[in-house]
């Protein structure tokens, strides 16, 4: 027998541009009209959407340039865009900004998965423990709220200036987010499916690793972007008040030493590092999620 | 016996009031091996609870289950289940699905197994879609093939089809069929439709409202193999029908106006 009523995945959602003018739904063609957009035409079209997405990016970067050029604003407190970007290029030959952007990215990626690691594991005991929870759901309410800069002092108070104080700061700052979605993910996963998976065997940490952290990803990838966002602005900002190195530091250095142009540069790059990042990890949730409804 | 329940009772504790809701009351019941024993019943009269106390996933206030003379304490891959909905694991495939109940043998083995009782089921060729690709009679033949492809001993099956459409859950009921016929386990089958348990059954346990027990158990004198059409217009089958619905809608009535 045929399985009934089956749903073709929809790979193109997209209405096939082939079928624009040319041609009608049947595949008849018309008589004396090319069915096909030219190449040229498609490309073009396809380059321009691209463009008209991020023209307000492009309107910015146009003000950047001529307003100070202009003469609008003084070069020396907006340099303009070119002369930015052209600082970058001189300040990654003379290497100073790659040990920064090094040092920088090692710390947060170090508290960054501690905190994953921290928080996945203490949400999956706060939804299956009363007693955990009870335990923590305080202690995180308390502290959820406090913006992160805040504790910048005292964690330098107590693990000094160094680059542990900020791994434990930028620890701090993204545990939460990952903790909250996590509990919530896990407490969540359907009876039906933890139920099957017992009923064909499972133990408890089959079940956990095979179905109920896959079950929870989509929450917990959300979470984890969320802690990702933190991360770098705890960071930056533990950097820029402590320490005499990393990305936060060289911005506030270049401030209080008045080179204003290499401040733009190192503040330009975070901005791009940090834009990359976020796109990576969009692009890797992406794929993990590949299995749920579009729009995950 | 395959499965004996004596006394079987089971209270909720209902959180807003905080009084305790009695579930099921003195519910026995036993089935011999391989036969098809559907509970009949309104909805919210127990028979899902009672159905999860014998796969093991909730435990009973009272009374005792035991599958093949010894006493139910959890889980175990001797009772495979079909849930209504929501069951296969989103994440994987079908292929995924069938194999996450296997253990014997190396993965291409395994692998074998599944690929067979997937074209079991009749959805052969949709080894690597997922679940969301699938449509609700298709995820159901899944569900089944999942649960088929380790062997276990015994079917607990709560209202497998009762989301389907009449047309597709029609299907799937001579499906159910013919797989059962050539591979007969013992099964015990939930549902509030009289026209499935009679089709499908040996036996119909119809239950009384809240808090259930066994109201009247009735023989179902069709024989084997059945033919899902033959039955419609049978006159016998008609009766049957008609005298279950009887049982049926006093239960259902009790639970107050619908």
């Amino acid at each position: 027998m045929s399985p009934d009523g089956a749903k073709r995945p929809n790979r193109n959602p997209r209405p096939s541009t082939f079928r624009r003018d040319g041609e009608s739904p049947d595949g008849a063609k018309r008589p004396n009209r090319d069915p096909r957009p030219s190449t040229f035409r498609r490309h073009g079209l396809r380059a321009l959407k691209a463009l008209a997405r991020g023209y307000s990016l492009g309107l910015l970067l146009l003000l950047w340039e001529f307003v100070p050029r202009m003469g609008l604003v003084a070069a020396d407190i907006l340099p303009p865009f070119s002369t930015t970007i052209r600082n970058v290029g001189t300040l990654i030959m003379e290497g100073e900004l790659q040990r920064h952007v090094a040092l920088s990215l090692v710390r947060q990626t170090a508290g960054l998965v501690l905190g994953v690691v921290g928080g996945v594991t203490l949400g999956v005991f706060m939804a299956w423990s009363r007693g955990v929870r009870a335990f923590f759901e305080p202690l995180l309410m308390l502290t959820n709220p406090i913006p992160k800069a805040a504790l910048i002092p005292l964690f330098m108070l107590w693990f000094g200036i160094g680059t542990f104080s900020k791994v434990m700061l930028i620890f701090v700052g993204t545990i939460i987010p990952v903790v909250i979605s996590s509990f919530h993910a896990v407490a969540d996963v359907s009876r039906n499916h933890l139920w099957s998976a017992r009923a064909m065997g499972d133990g408890t940490t089959r079940m956990l690793l095979r179905v109920v952290l896959p079950a929870a990803s989509p929450q917990v990838l959300t979470g984890i972007r969320l802690g990702l966002i933190v991360s770098l602005i705890v960071l930056v900002g533990s950097e820029m008040l402590a320490g005499r190195e990393g990305l936060g530091w060289f911005i506030a250095y270049t401030m209080e030493t008045g080179a204003y142009d290499l401040t733009y540069a190192s503040m330009l790059t975070i901005a791009v590092i940090g834009f990359c990042y976020d796109r990576l990890y969009l692009a890797l949730m992406h794929r993990l999620l590949a299995w749920k409804e579009e729009g995950a | 016996m395959k499965i004996v329940a004596r006394d079987v009772s089971k209270a909720f504790r209902d959180p807003r009031r905080s009084v305790e809701v009695s579930a099921l009351e003195a519910m026995s019941l036993s089935v011999r091996d391989r036969e098809f024993v559907s509970i009949l019943g309104p909805s919210g009269c127990g028979k899902s609870t009672f159905l999860y106390i014998v796969a093991g996933f909730i435990q009973a206030s009272g009374g005792e289950v035991l599958v093949d003379g010894r006493p139910v304490t959890g889980p175990g891959r001797d009772r495979g289940i079909v849930f209504q909905e929501y069951a296969l694991f989103p994440w994987q495939t079908v292929l995924g699905n069938v194999m996450y109940g296997l253990r014997e043998g190396d993965a291409r083995e395994r692998e074998a197994r599944a690929r067979e009782f997937i074209t079991k089921v009749g959805l052969g060729g949709f080894e690597r879609h997922y679940p969301r690709e699938l449509s609700g009679g298709m995820k159901q033949r899944v569900a089944l093939a999942r649960t088929l492809a380790y062997d276990p001993d015994i079917l607990l099956m709560d209202e497998p089809f009762g989301a389907l459409d009449t047309q597709t859950r029609l299907l799937m009921q001579e499906e159910l069929l013919r797989i059962w016929e050539a591979n007969q386990k013992t099964i015990l089958f939930v549902t509030h439709s009289v026209d499935e348990a009679v089709v499908l059954s040996d036996r119909i346990v119809v239950m009384t409202a809240r808090p259930g027990t066994v109201k009247k158990s009735v023989e179902v004198p069709f024989g084997r193999p059945r033919v899902v059409e033959d039955l419609m217009h049978d006159v016998a089958a008609m009766d049957l029908r008609t005298d279950l619905w009887h049982l049926v809608k006093a239960e259902v009535l009790k639970g107050g106006p619908r």
